[in-house]
């Protein structure tokens, strides 16, 4: 299971890598609904993360083929379902007012009505070609939303018309999602660089190398950013991009699908370790051993909910620091 | 190039067999890895003849540190 069990009312949903979604009793376990996706073509995995809204889910699928599917929350209906040709969408859906937006895998930007599912305009980068790395993720802020493109450049669009609005070549294939903090974007390549852009002209703020290719997810905390570098290191960088902060080495390589953050902690998978360190300074506070390859990790308050790569759910409680 | 960011392709060898279906899907490079000792609980939802879709509440061990709600085999 690639994408991260997310919590959904009194529900926890899971996206697995045989094409099925699930729906579970939070507090039971207990299937409240499923759907199958293979018998809609060949396509079986989920690798971003669901938009939830208050009727709806909304998820990408990746195969030969793929969707954008909408389920209604309560029963898994489809609402609507949106197909891409092209391997589908391994991105996550991001929203804007009634848009939704997500990237195929042939890094294509997808701009989609919310209550239909119709596409209301596309936007291709310019990769020429196919690439088999997974497309980040947008994100949208302002009248915006912002793609990094595996050509190499990120993208600022009119997120009502998909006009681009302006355009920055950063040499290498962007490895990571765009990540947005006020004025300020940040994105990872695979130069081994970090990169500060601002949201209104693209113009380069900032930058710093770093000592393996940042990828995933950037995730902003306080005054710092948290990113896993290549497979072996999870820095926290501040925001300035001047210097990092703190960095922690897997003890085999990190397995999540991001870092996430939780009651002032970083989590992060490492192999079959579930462990936690102090935002602020990285010391690490516990570490858990489960059965199965850590990756997505869903929580709400208490509870983690931790999704395994071969399949297996935890609903877990970790004690305090230990 | 990094093994977590990059998505294998293969979609026409998968098998019905979940693990088979994840070699050859795998993305992101674990499929050599997930030939992992599977655990008890697995084991046991194996005998049982469940191939994803189990809720257990008993399979799932508590111990220091925390505890288990429970488990469920999304079976891939």
């Amino acid at each position: 299971m690639f994408s991260t069990p997310t919590v959904v009312g009194d529900m926890i949903v899971l996206g697995s890598c045989n094409g099925m979604i699930r729906a579970l009793d939070k507090k039971t376990g207990q299937v409240r609904w499923a759907y199958n996706i293979r018998n809609d073509g060949e396509q079986s995995q989920f690798h971003g993360d669901p938009l939830i809204t208050d009727e709806l889910l909304v998820i990408g699928t990746d195969g030969k083929i793929g969707h954008v599917y909408a389920f209604e929350r309560s029963t898994g209906a489809v609402r609507w379902k949106y197909r891409v040709d092209e391997r589908g969408v391994a991105s996550d859906i991001v929203r804007l007012g009634n848009n939704l937006y997500a990237v195929t895998l042939a890094d294509e930007l997808l701009c989609l009505d919310l209550e239909t599912g119709k596409a209301k305009w596309t936007f291709r980068s310019s990769l020429s070609g196919q690439d088999s790395h997974l497309t980040s993720s947008p994100a949208v802020s302002g009248d915006h939303v912002y793609f990094g493109g595996l050509d190499g450049s990120v993208y600022a669009l009119d997120a009502q018309s998909g006009k681009v609005a302006w355009k920055r070549d950063l040499g290498a294939r962007v490895t990571t999602s765009v990540a947005v903090h006020g004025q300020d974007l940040y994105v990872g390549t695979a130069k081994r660089r970090l990169h500060r852009l601002d949201a209104g002209s693209g113009n380069v703020l900032g930058e710093i190398a770093t000592e393996a290719e940042p990828i995933s997810h950037i995730i902003i905390t306080g005054d710092s950013l948290l990113v896993f570098l290549g497979d072996d290191v999870l820095a926290s960088v501040d925001l300035s991009l001047n210097k990092v902060r703190w960095a922690q080495e897997a003890s085999k390589e990190w397995s999540s699908a991001r870092p996430y953050l939780w009651r002032g902690l970083v989590l992060a998978g490492d192999r079959r370790m579930l462990v936690a360190f102090r935002s602020t300074d990285g010391a690490r506070q516990w570490t858990y051993k489960f059965p199965e390859t850590v990756r997505g990790i869903g929580m709400q308050d208490e509870v983690l909910y931790v999704g395994t790569l071969t399949g297996p759910v935890f609903a877990f409680a970790p004690e305090s620091q230990h | 190039m990094n093994r977590r960011n990059v998505l294998k392709m293969g979609f026409g060898l998968v098998s019905a067999f979940s693990g088979a279906a994840k070699s050859a899907l795998g993305g992101r490079g674990y499929a050599s890895r997930r030939t992992t000792p599977l655990t008890v609980a697995l084991f046991i939802f194996c005998l049982l003849g469940i191939n994803g879709g189990a809720a257990s509440q008993s399979a799932a061990q508590n111990a220091p540190g925390g505890h288990f709600l429970w488990e469920f085999d999304a079976g891939g």
